[in-house]
């Protein structure tokens, strides 16, 4: 049961496990699996009772791992789940600094015993009764019991107002109407036996639901459970939840059953025996105490009698107080087994959710790459008002004079207007490609986030549409890149020496001739293909297209950057999980495994 | 139209179940689906409540395990019809019992009691008894205990009742599993809910003030701004006679089964609200977007462009016939440097129109989101949805439709022709003109005498005169039509454009606007039925 003695220094056993030495970085999942019940089998309780000094440290120090490796985990993404996460997380917590680390550090401290059931259903009067002393108060408003209130004997005292045990409560004397349910109201009293102690908590099932919770930490700090209900609410389903949570975590369970109707009472006995038996919690301790006058918030002292003598015997058996205070602490540590991977698979789902989304993203962008690519391949970029001033610039005779022959010097006049259009043109119809290319794939993000889950749609609200500066970055960018074709006709653009003795021309006009080539389709028998050819020679054609198509392509993935980047600070703003908190909790629960 | 957009909120439980009805038939696929079950729920439950009798009052009595609701009812109907016991849960099924049965069958049928749990009190025969008639009490099953968790009948009663009694006790009071899941999710149904506060004799006179006080204090806190708390004891009768009050009131009334379907109605108003703020957009589409869309859509063909095109071709070829010969017989000796880089036929086609697909697409979002812009959510993407709906066929249609009405560039205007001949007579006058000339001043003495009148020199320089008025008056005419023929292609590419335009709004309107349309039309009736809920 403890790997971590065998290298041969104690002493650094505990910073060990702390630091995890690089060879248990990473635990193979199998080994988890299969280790924690083969640890189970082989430990027999007695074996427990006696920590001894090293175990306890070791134990100690995987327990600080796990808190740590608990406390660093945040749930950001509101999935299904992360608010029960979020719970479960605190829950954990709570119940590390609230019982399980202190319980380990000193195990000889006296039992505390939780009193938890529904509202009304007596828990403050036996408390009262068993203390003989009006310690919390009674009466017929329900919820009565705000602030929990514990009650111990006088020796005890100093170890419960030391505030190792729930110490994140407040310990008061006298409870006031301001204190919250952050308060722990501490009273000493005689007539309780040394060793144990018992503390009144908030109901489990009135309308204020901050009581659940609180009751639910303080049986999360419980030694052992005393369980009260009355022979009108025995079958009531918050009280069966209750009990099914106690046979969960394999907690020490004693069951009260008040306010029984003398004449009814062998009814309702059998019939909740019959329940309990059938829900497997027919071995736990089990009183009856019946319907009668309570005076000053205290039941006749007859009704106690039982318990009282309960408590006497689990303050003089010290072996046996030992006992039940181990079985709840195995019963919690072996409830981490599922409580901790629970919540790191939670993690794993947000990290793969997340995974999920920021592939939506790309998946949509690059569909509007592959989108765009098609629209400059397949002609259809050289049609509409492209088509029509290709023509005019050819028919007028423009395309003519951008060529001169050689001799006669400078290039004649060209007829700027139309060229200027006819590039416009150009520019506008691949700016349409590329800002509709755009406009679908914001949709198809959104689209696809809205179907994953109620957060993805959350997330995607107001970013349907492409960014507001989107059509004017896309413009700046076309722009860039046909000034930079010009510049590429103009420079490797050198023409055929054959040709370029006889003929000069105009890269202004040539780079637009060659634009209706090269987004001209397939048609490589057309009039731009066979003149770009003719002047400039098959193999400088190609590496001008080749440099053209792929600036274009770069200028466009830049322009896509920018937009997605919009969809993954959304996805930040919601929360970034830790993907290896998943994996160090695995190893945290590893190493308490090893250590106990 | 206008009168449900300003009728006050609160309207006759007809009209607004109408206008849910609405709601539920054209909020498909645009609200959660979730809701819509819920509406459709409540309409048919609505329905058949409101077919039913009208007569009667179903009045639930509902609490927790234990409570004593059993007793209350026996309490009530003044027999020992529902099982009590000390064990917990005692009821397993619902008992009814009808204070007058004419006609109650179907509703009983319609709440599902079998008929071994019905009961019947005539109600002639009890003195004191007739205030009650038309009343169907039930005796629910609890809805708290491990048992209520796999059956769900107390909460489907809960749900159709006119009227429920909350049977509350001291101790169970305040448990969250009748505030949290019941009281608070039904608050604003005050008038139909009534709170027995029941084994108040178990309770010291002074305990049960303070805890009345207690619940009600609790009840405004959850919503509940009226509540009706009554203190019963069924065990010494106390407070049967105040609850039995309290029912035949709303007995009485026959008003109860309508209260409960407007309270529901108005949660289910607040909760539609919310999911589906009421967006605003245009009821249809305007002439300016109409004319937008166009201006778009000949944009994404090149409208102008192929006007401009059109223009410039006409003028070329104008010039072919009405120009100045000498200027186009120059023109054809420039070299021509294509001719030498031997390429072959340089002829583009000519003529041909199509659409840009992404320019059309464009075209079609920009309406779709000008009009969206003040819708919400699903709305939204199904207007974008109705506007490509046929969309996809746009531009091919365009371009099929256009090419018709293609410029046409063969047509030759019979004043060309005209102009062509004379720009030939005076080349050929001048040509005599020059023969002339050239005759009579090189060999005026070769002459024959029948021609001698050529080499009269006193005609020569009147000759010389008219073969350049001749050679100016060809380049004048030619001058001169030039400006008719831009005036002429001014005509033609006006016609042209306005051709096409007319064409591309009749293609819009089928293709785009007709759908679009259709869906705003949706949209402004269920904001209207949303209004008038």
């Amino acid at each position: 049961m403890n790997e971590a003695k065998d290298d041969g220094h104690p002493e650094s056993a505990g910073e060990q496990t702390l630091f995890m030495p690089p060879i248990r970085d990473v635990p193979p999942p199998e080994p988890v699996g299969e280790a924690v019940p083969a640890l189970d089998e082989e430990t027999p309780p007695a074996a427990e009772e006696e920590l001894p000094p090293v175990v306890a440290e070791q134990l100690t120090a995987a327990l600080d791992t796990l808190r740590g490796a608990v406390a660093d985990l945040g749930f950001g993404l509101d999935l299904p789940g992360a608010k029960d996460a979020r719970q479960a997380r605190a829950d954990l917590l709570a119940q590390l600094d609230d019982y399980v680390l202190p319980r380990v550090r000193t195990n000889a401290a006296p039992a505390l015993i939780v009193i938890a059931g529904s509202t009304g259903a007596g828990k403050s009067t036996l408390v009262n009764s068993l203390a003989e002393k009006n310690v919390s108060r009674t009466g017929v408003r329900r919820p009565t019991t705000g602030v929990p209130v514990l009650a111990c004997h006088p020796d005890d005292r100093a170890w419960f107002a030391g505030g190792e045990l729930l110490g994140g409560l407040r310990r008061i004397d006298k409870p006031t109407p301001e204190d919250g349910l952050d308060s722990l109201v501490l009273v000493s009293t005689e007539k309780l036996p040394q060793g144990v102690a018992l503390l009144d908590t908030p109901d489990i099932d009135s309308v204020v639901e901050e009581h659940h919770e609180v009751a639910h930490r303080m049986l999360d700090a419980a030694d052992l459970w005393i369980f009260v209900t009355t022979a009108a609410r025995y079958a009531d389903a918050p009280a069966w939840k209750l009990l099914r949570l106690a046979k969960e975590r394999g907690a020490r369970l004693a069951i009260v059953l008040s306010r029984v109707q003398p004449k009814a009472r062998e009814v309702v006995l059998k019939h909740f025996v019959r329940m309990l038996t059938e829900y497997g919690l027919g071995e736990a301790d089990r009183f009856v105490v019946q319907e009668a006058q309570v005076s000053e918030g205290r039941l006749p002292d007859s009704e106690v009698t039982d318990l009282r003598l309960w408590l006497a015997e689990l303050s003089v058996d010290e072996e046996r107080r030992a006992q039940a205070v181990h079985e709840t602490l195995r019963g919690v540590l072996d409830s981490f087994r599922t409580r901790v991977p629970d919540l790191a698979r939670h993690l794993e789902d947000q990290v793969s959710f997340r995974a999920e989304l920021r592939k939506d993203i790309e998946a949509a962008y690059l569909g509007a790459l592959t989108e765009i690519d098609r629209a400059t391949r397949d002609g259809s970029l050289v049609q509409g008002e492209v088509l029509a001033r290709w023509q005019d610039f050819t028919a007028s005779g423009d395309l003519t004079r951008a060529l001169q022959p050689r001799r006669r010097g400078k290039a004649a006049k060209q007829g700027p207007e139309r060229v200027q259009a006819f590039r416009t043109a150009l520019r506008t119809g691949l700016e349409s490609v590329i800002t509709v290319a755009a406009g679908r794939a914001a949709e198809e993000v959104v689209g696809r986030w809205r179907q994953r889950a109620e957060l993805g749609a959350k997330l995607g609200e107001g970013l349907e549409r492409p960014s507001d500066e989107f059509v004017r970055r896309t413009s700046r960018a076309i722009v860039a890149w046909q000034e930079h074709l010009v510049e590429l006709v103009r420079t490797e653009g050198v023409a055929k020496r054959a040709i370029s003795k006889v003929v000069t021309f105009d890269a202004d006009s040539l780079s637009l001739i060659f634009m209706i080539a090269m987004f001209g389709g397939g048609n490589t028998e057309g009039v731009p293909h066979r003149l770009v050819n003719a002047l400039l020679g098959a193999e400088s054609l190609r590496a001008i297209g080749a440099k053209a198509l792929s600036d274009l392509r770069a200028r466009i993935g830049v322009l896509f950057d920018e937009e997605s980047l919009r969809y993954v600070q959304a996805l930040d703003a919601a929360g970034i999980p830790d993907e290896a908190a998943a994996a160090r909790l695995f190893q945290a629960t590893y190493n308490l495994e090893v250590a106990r | 139209m206008t009168t449900l957009t300003t009728a006050p909120a609160k309207q006759g439980l007809g009209p607004r179940l109408n206008a849910l009805s609405k709601i539920v038939e054209l909020g498909a696929g645009r609200l959660d689906d979730r809701l819509l079950k819920e509406s459709g729920a409540l309409l048919m439950r609505a329905g058949e409540r409101l077919k039913l009798s009208s007569e009667h009052t179903v009045v639930a009595l509902a609490g927790g395990t234990g409570s004593g609701k059993s007793s209350l009812f026996n309490a009530v109907s003044g027999l020992e019809l529902s099982p009590t016991g000390v064990r917990r849960p005692t009821t397993s099924r619902t008992h009814a019992c009808v204070w007058g049965l004419d006609g109650a069958g179907p509703l009983l049928d319609w709440l599902g009691i079998p008929g071994r749990h019905r009961f019947a009190r005539a109600s002639a025969l009890d003195k004191g008894e007739s205030r009650l008639h038309g009343l169907i009490l039930l005796d629910l099953p609890d809805h708290d205990s491990i048992r209520a968790l796999t059956d769900t009948e107390a909460d489907r009663l809960i749900g159709v009742a006119d009227l429920v009694v909350w049977v509350l006790d001291p101790q169970k009071y305040a448990d969250a599993s009748t505030h949290r899941r019941y009281v608070t999710e039904l608050a604003g149904h005050d008038a139909v809910t009534v709170f027995a506060l029941n084994q108040a004799d178990r309770l010291l006179p002074e305990e049960l003030a303070e805890l009345v006080i207690d619940l009600n204090d609790l009840l405004r806190r959850e919503g509940v701004t009226q509540p009706t708390v009554v203190p019963t004891s069924a065990v010494t009768g106390r407070g049967i006679d105040s609850l039995k009050r309290v029912v035949a009131e709303a007995v009485s009334r026959r008003r109860a089964a309508i209260q409960r379907l407007e309270a529901d109605l108005d949660r289910l108003t607040a909760k539609l609200a919310a999911a589906s703020p009421i967006g605003d957009a245009p009821p249809g589409v305007d002439a300016a977007r109409r004319v937008g869309l166009t201006d778009a859509l000949c944009d994404a063909i090149g409208v102008p462009a192929l006007g401009e095109a059109m223009e410039n071709a006409y003028a070329r070829r104008a010039e072919q016939w009405v120009g100045w010969p000498y200027a186009r017989w120059a023109a054809g000796f420039r070299p021509d440097p294509l001719k030498s880089l031997d390429l072959g036929a340089l002829e583009v086609p000519q003529g041909q129109v199509s659409a840009q697909p992404a320019e059309v697409a464009g075209a079609v979002q920009t309406m779709a989101d000008g009009l969206s812009a003040g819708m919400t959510g699903a709305w939204r993407a199904g207007l974008n949805h109705a506007a490509r709906s046929r969309s996809g066929r746009l531009p091919q249609t365009l371009g099929e439709e256009l090419a018709e009405v293609a410029p046409v560039l063969d047509r030759v205007p019979g004043w060309w022709r005209a102009l062509k001949v004379w720009q030939y007579l005076l080349v050929v006058a001048f040509a005599l003109g020059l023969g002339w000339l050239l005759v009579g001043l090189l060999l005026p003495a070769q002459l024959p005498s029948w021609l001698a009148f050529l080499g009269d020199t006193a005609t020569l320089p009147w000759v010389g005169v008219a073969t350049g008025a001749v050679l100016g008056l060809g380049a004048l005419s030619a001058v001169a039509s030039r400006n008719f023929v831009v005036l002429g292609a001014g005509r033609e590419r006006e016609r042209l454009e306005r051709e096409m335009r007319r064409r591309v709004t009749a293609v819009a309107e089928t293709l785009v606007v007709e759908p679009v349309e259709k869906e705003l039309a949706r949209h402004h009736d269920f904001t209207a039925a949303m209004r008038g809920l």
